[in-house]
């Protein structure tokens, strides 16, 4: 539909220069950095910061427990491919990946409030639900043989040492009020009082004509604005009124009027200033994310190629303990001004530190139907002929069998063993880490939780809270 | 105004660190870029209370460009002392860019027109951000690169049929 687009004119030339970039996702050392710019300022390095910098040190329990939030800190990023593709484009990314666990398990308690808590968290880090190891379970039609094939996980050289770990909660009592809406509202220019319709704070006409606000009673207080009007992609609303005349309906001229004579929207390409791109969409989505009350410097930011220059994209990671935790927040800018922005305000509030299981027991909750396995094909693969994306859902039509056509399977010869797939994998990693999760109540927590990966790169995760500190009963 | 204490320059170096590299990056030898980017982190400390509060990372850069010419002129980085007038920080010889078309390309372009092209498609800048990091007006920053980025299509053309 050409006539919704703007159309911004080809420039191979401009595209070639920018392509050429030399220092796109360039990271600097920032501890090495950070001891020059000391150096040379003479800030003192004895000063609370440095100390408490010096003070970390890399463990098992390192990643989670010793890591600010929001310190760069380079070589910190977990090594397993699930979750290292969120996103491309500039911007800076040192912390660990968030975790996701498979909630089958949670029940109905899932439902409405987690799949709009669920719905800041990348989809590119999802894993398809994986059956759990003892069979029986519906497969989901994401699934593919591979997964739906049963699995024996087996540990190889992890340890047993346990531990505890910090969990944290999203306290939406803090965020959801009529107060911030309307302070996002006006950081955001947006003119109105805000009203409780539904159970959700609105401001602003919500009319698809106007800019409008909107606030949700979830697990981590959604938060989602739109305007319209900066939309490259959109037409305004047309009056489908029936003229009499209007001609190109059938081909034919006679232009009769009538009840099911459409008019076409009158669609010519906005003029909208160019964004900007970059390292500079960063900094204006930076600026954004604090007028509407954030604490910016929690997230880590990406800015991703929109393809129009009127248009760009950032997307915010929240960072807690040098882990990324699911909740992400989207801007998109049309020239200074925000266009539409989705984010979670809730803030969180630490849980306390709780038991956690060793890398061992990990493995062995795998194959405990209390868990489930969350299985993750993150490598790009091809099993039993059907191409694998990284959320292990099948990408395309099964590969055409060699022989071109279909035919009958093979007759199955009698007494011969039957064919029982069963996967046999080698878990040779674990990484301690956080997973958004929401328990029965509605409410959304980040769980300790690992991801245990095989030696291909696989992953599969599972909650690292010990069974003393989980409440089995709850929900009943 | 804000106070411009530890925890001020604490965030400004989370915000801005790597964006400073990345100019440096694109426009010094890799040995040079971590110690520019630390000198105009420590102007930003020592100076801090110049900068001013919105508008941080234009100041940055007009600031990283005053150091990456006293470099050049004096062959390592140097405290900044009187700023040059005009500010060439799009070389085309000083560029690290990889593709030899585009930096001979750039060659036959004005310094001026080089050095907007680079900031918009580089440093991703526009609108006041630009203006500011050129110390010119707003209306004169969007004709300036509407007119370079015309150059350098003409002069892309050009080199296509040569």
């Amino acid at each position: 539909m050409d006539q919704h687009r703007p159309d911004p004119a080809r420039d191979d030339a401009f595209d070639r220069l920018r392509d050429a970039d030399p220092a796109a996702g360039l990271e600097p050392d920032t501890a090495s950095l950070d001891a020059a710019v000391r150096e040379r300022a003479d800030r003192p390095a004895g000063d609370e910061l440095a100390r408490a910098r010096a003070a970390r040190r890399p463990g098992r329990w390192g990643a989670v427990a010793a890591v600010a939030a929001g310190t760069l800190l380079v070589g910190s990023v977990g090594g397993y491919a699930l979750g290292s593709r969120e996103g491309t484009g500039t911007g800076s990314r040192t912390a660990a990946a968030a975790i996701t666990l498979s909630d089958a398990t949670t029940g109905a308690a899932a439902g409405a409030a987690e799949s709009s808590a669920a719905g800041d968290t990348a989809a590119r880090s999802s894993v398809p639900d994986a059956p759990a190891a003892e069979g029986g379970t519906a497969m989901s039609s994401r699934l593919l043989p591979w997964f739906g094939g049963h699995t024996v996980f087996t540990a190889q050289g992890l340890s047993d040492d346990t531990g505890t770990a910090q969990a944290w909660a999203y306290d939406p009592a803090q965020a959801f009020s009529a107060e911030t809406a309307a302070q996002v509202a006006a950081s955001l220019g947006l003119a109105g009082e805000p009203r409780l319709e539904g159970g959700i704070w609105l401001v602003g006409p919500q009319d698809g004509v106007d800019a409008s606000l909107q606030l949700q009673p979830d697990g981590v207080t959604s938060v989602s604005y739109y305007d319209p009007s900066l939309d490259p992609f959109a037409c305004p609303p047309s009056l489908a009124v029936p003229e009499s005349g209007v001609e190109g309906q059938d081909g034919g001229g006679q232009g009769e009027p009538g009840k099911d004579a459409v008019v076409p929207p009158d669609c010519t390409p906005r003029e909208l200033p160019p964004a900007p791109q970059g390292d500079a969409a960063v900094a204006r989505a930076r600026e954004v994310l604090a007028a509407a009350g954030v604490d910016a410097d929690r997230y880590e930011y990406e800015a991703a190629e929109s393809g129009t220059p009127e248009l760009a994209y950032v997307s915010a990671f929240e960072v807690v303990d040098g882990q990324r935790t699911g909740t992400i927040w989207s801007v998109s800018l049309v020239g200074d001004a925000v266009q539409s922005l989705y984010g979670a305000l809730a803030p969180l509030v630490p849980l306390g530190d709780y038991d956690v299981v060793s890398e061992n027991e990990a493995v062995a909750r795998l194959s405990d139907p209390r868990f489930g396995a969350s299985g993750g094909g993150v490598v790009a693969a091809s099993v039993g002929g059907v191409a694998v994306d990284s959320d292990g859902a099948a990408t395309t039509e099964p590969a055409p069998a060699p022989m071109g056509e279909p035919t009958p399977p093979p007759s199955v010869t009698p007494g011969s063993p039957l064919g029982w797939p069963v996967v046999e994998v080698v878990l040779t990693g674990a990484r301690l880490g956080l997973a958004q999760h929401t328990l029965p109540t509605g409410a959304t927590v980040l769980l300790p939780a690992y991801e245990l990966s095989a030696d291909d790169g696989t992953a599969w995760s599972v909650v690292a809270v010990a069974d003393g500190e989980l409440d089995f009963a709850a929900g009943r | 105004m804000a106070a411009r204490d530890d925890a001020w320059f604490e965030s400004l170096f989370r915000a801005h660190a790597t964006a400073l590299y990345r100019y440096f990056a694109r426009r010094a030898p890799r040995d040079d870029v971590e110690d520019l980017t630390a000198e105009v982190l420590a102007v930003a400390w020592r100076r801090r209370d110049d900068v001013p509060d919105d508008a941080v990372l234009p100041w940055l850069y007009r600031t990283a460009g005053f150091v990456l010419a006293n470099h050049r002129r004096k062959g390592r980085p140097v405290p900044v002392g009187d700023a040059p007038d005009e500010v060439d920080d799009a070389d085309p010889a000083e560029l690290t860019v990889a593709d030899d078309e585009v930096r001979a390309v750039l060659a036959v372009l004005s310094p001026r027109d080089r050095r907007i092209l680079l900031l918009n498609a580089w440093e991703g800048l526009t609108g006041d951000a630009l203006a500011d990091v050129l110390g010119v007006s707003r209306g004169g920053a969007d004709a300036a690169l509407s007119r370079a980025r015309s150059r350098l299509r003409e002069a892309w053309a050009e080199r296509l049929t040569a």
